[in-house]
């Protein structure tokens, strides 16, 4: 079934449409939401958040991007939420840092490891840095949806690609 | 080597996570449900709700506008009666009740009595009494007589030609009680009171081209194909409105009820966010009936000035074709939802007879031009339910405010308050 045909089947409360979408879509937005709740259990109930809204408001989708792109941000807004309302607030100052990032570790790391290392960051550096890097975020953008200045973005994506590369270099000396 | 960035966005961003826990499709289904139950239940307490504040509300305003006194003006009587047609008035046939009203003349108390040689054993007894109030006098040893006054100020023959029938003034009073229990449970005026039971979802438009996501909030309307499609939607209403205003101190004072039935088409489009407009074609029939009571004063040469009341029926019958122009904003999720709707309704008055009235006006619909324009609107707030894939219902209060033409515009404006109901189909 094309894409289409699924939000059509959607926006008409079509059951077997809505459960499609769901069997497509549910595993990739659930690491989504991983990757920036602090438990898999947070990121559950955000991906089932995410979903009612995604129903919810299918008539809304106006075909300006793909679906995919759309429910992906619906589940970053709902996880950024949800991130509020735990009041998971970090300490943010404006220092920056130079971060080096050239290391052979890096190539040979596969997605699990990867999510670990995100899992062990600070919620705000976690924010800042999937935000930017994964999802494609400018700072400008990620300034506004967190409310904090384009200074302190930069900052915390300075500081998470540190921390990020500290764990790369020991994982790297273990692995040697 | 690769850059860190773009390392992670590599492994991640189409990486699937298997679900293991409490994440699955029926439990979307199930949290979806229960959100939608909650806000049916929301907006149908706030619609409760309202229609309850409202209720309460013209209770009391209806006993606050009892004891307000005489400080309503006075409105067409000032105009319309004039001392120059009052000679005509002589030979009118019209019943006259006379009586004191102690707050306009000061006269030391007397009795007066005066029989009627032409019209039988009917007798009049008109008391001057200061100290009885104008409603005391009303109430007791008030006769009749059908001579005529010699000094009134009303112009008879335009009370013949706007009033449809006399009514004694003794009936008038004998039905105050009736009239109470009537007209008591209608408002002079109500405050509208906007409930906003809102549910909003946080949701981020996307524009790919740009990658920049800003937060907005959009409000769920119903699903159709494209905005541009028409939704058509049939509405029916019915609001009433009435007076209770019976002051025998006031020049002219009407206790009556107006209703008007509505029924009307309109093609609408979205605009987006929730927001439907459009226009169509409607008709609506209003009816008023009541009791208009018309004060004069009776200068008699060798008397002192007395104040002659008479009691009148009055009725009207009015039906108008309209354009309406509609705008719908409806807010919420799922199936269920709360509309708030605006319609004006410029129109043509295609059949009016009778006699128009308001709470101290009086107007013969005959002075009326034929094919009148009009401008009529209404504003109602309620329930939206989805019952098919293509068709919804609404059901929604509304207060209605109603243009009559006449001499005098907006002397003739009035506002109804009542319920609508409406199927919108989606094709």
């Amino acid at each position: 079934m094309i894409e289409q045909q699924l939000v059509d089947g959607c926006i008409r409360e079509d059951r077997k449409c809505q459960e499609q979408l769901w069997n497509l879509y549910a595993t990739k937005l659930l690491t989504v939401s991983i990757r920036y709740c602090q438990n898999r259990e947070d990121a559950e109930d955000v991906l089932m958040e995410a979903f009612v809204k995604i129903f919810d408001n299918m008539s809304s989708f106006r075909g300006q991007s793909s679906l995919e792109t759309w429910m992906r941000r619906i589940v970053v807004n709902t996880s950024i939420n949800k991130i509020r309302s735990r009041k998971f607030t970090e300490s943010i100052d404006n220092e920056t840092l130079h971060i080096g990032y050239a290391d052979q570790a890096f190539d040979a790391m596969d997605a699990k490891a990867l999510m670990k290392m995100l899992e062990k960051l600070p919620v705000g550096y976690r924010m800042v840095f999937n935000l930017f890097a994964v999802e494609g975020y400018s700072h400008k953008e990620i300034a506004e949806l967190l409310n904090i200045d384009e200074g302190t973005s930069r900052s915390q994506l300075a500081k998470a690609r540190k921390a990020l590369q500290d764990m790369i270099e020991k994982k790297g000396v273990i692995n040697a | 080597m690769m850059h860190p960035d773009q390392l992670f966005k590599n492994t991640l961003y189409n990486y699937e996570t298997p679900l293991e826990g409490k994440a699955s499709f029926q439990g979307v289904m199930q949290k979806r449900k229960n959100k939608r139950r909650v806000f049916f239940w929301f907006s149908l307490s706030s619609v409760l709700l309202l229609l309850i504040s409202l209720t309460a509300a013209s209770v009391f305003i209806s006993k606050d506008a009892n004891t307000a006194g005489s400080t309503a003006s006075t409105g067409v009587t000032a105009s319309t009666m004039s001392r120059g047609s009052q000679q005509s008035a002589e030979n009118d046939a019209l019943a006259d009740a006379k009586h004191n009203d102690e707050n306009v003349i000061n006269t030391p108390a007397k009795v007066q009595e005066t029989s009627d040689n032409t019209a039988g054993p009917v007798r009049m007894l008109v008391r001057n009494d200061s100290k009885k109030t104008n409603k005391d006098i009303i109430n007791q040893n008030t006769s009749f007589s059908n001579e005529s006054s010699k000094e009134s100020i009303i112009p008879k023959q335009i009370i013949s030609g706007i009033l449809s029938n006399e009514t004694s003034l003794t009936a008038a009073n004998e039905n105050n009680a009736e009239q109470k229990q009537i007209y008591g449970q209608f408002y002079d005026w109500v405050r509208w009171i906007a409930a906003k039971g809102i549910a909003e979802e946080l949701v981020f438009e996307i524009d790919p081209s740009e990658g920049i996501v800003l937060p907005e909030f959009v409000p769920y309307y119903p699903p159709h194909k494209s905005r541009f499609n028409p939704i058509f939607e049939l509405n029916v209403t019915t609001a009433g409105n009435g007076y209770k205003y019976f002051r025998e101190s006031q020049d002219v004072t009407v206790a009556g009820n107006h209703r008007f039935s509505q029924y009307h088409g309109v093609m609408l489009f979205d605009l987006g966010r929730g927001i439907t407009m459009g226009g169509g074609l409607g008709y609506m029939e209003s009816v008023g009936i009541g009791k208009a009571l018309i004060s004069e004063w009776n200068v008699d040469t060798n008397l002192n000035p007395v104040r002659i009341t008479k009691a009148y029926n009055v009725s009207y019958r009015m039906n108008k074709v309209l354009l309406p122009v509609a705008f719908r904003y409806q807010l919420g999720f799922g199936r269920s939802l709360v509309r708030i709707s605006a319609t004006a309704m410029p129109g043509v008055v295609t059949l009016g007879s009778g006699t128009l009235f308001n709470r101290n006006e009086l107007q013969s619909m005959d002075a009326m031009k034929k094919h009148s324009l009009t401008l009529d609107a209404r504003l109602g707030a309620g329930l939206y339910y989805q019952v098919a894939p293509k068709t919804a219902i609404s059901a929604e209060p509304m207060v209605q405010y109603q243009s009559i033409p006449g001499s005098q515009w907006k002397s003739f404006s009035r506002f109804g308050f009542g319920f609508g109901l409406g199927v919108v189909f989606k094709p």
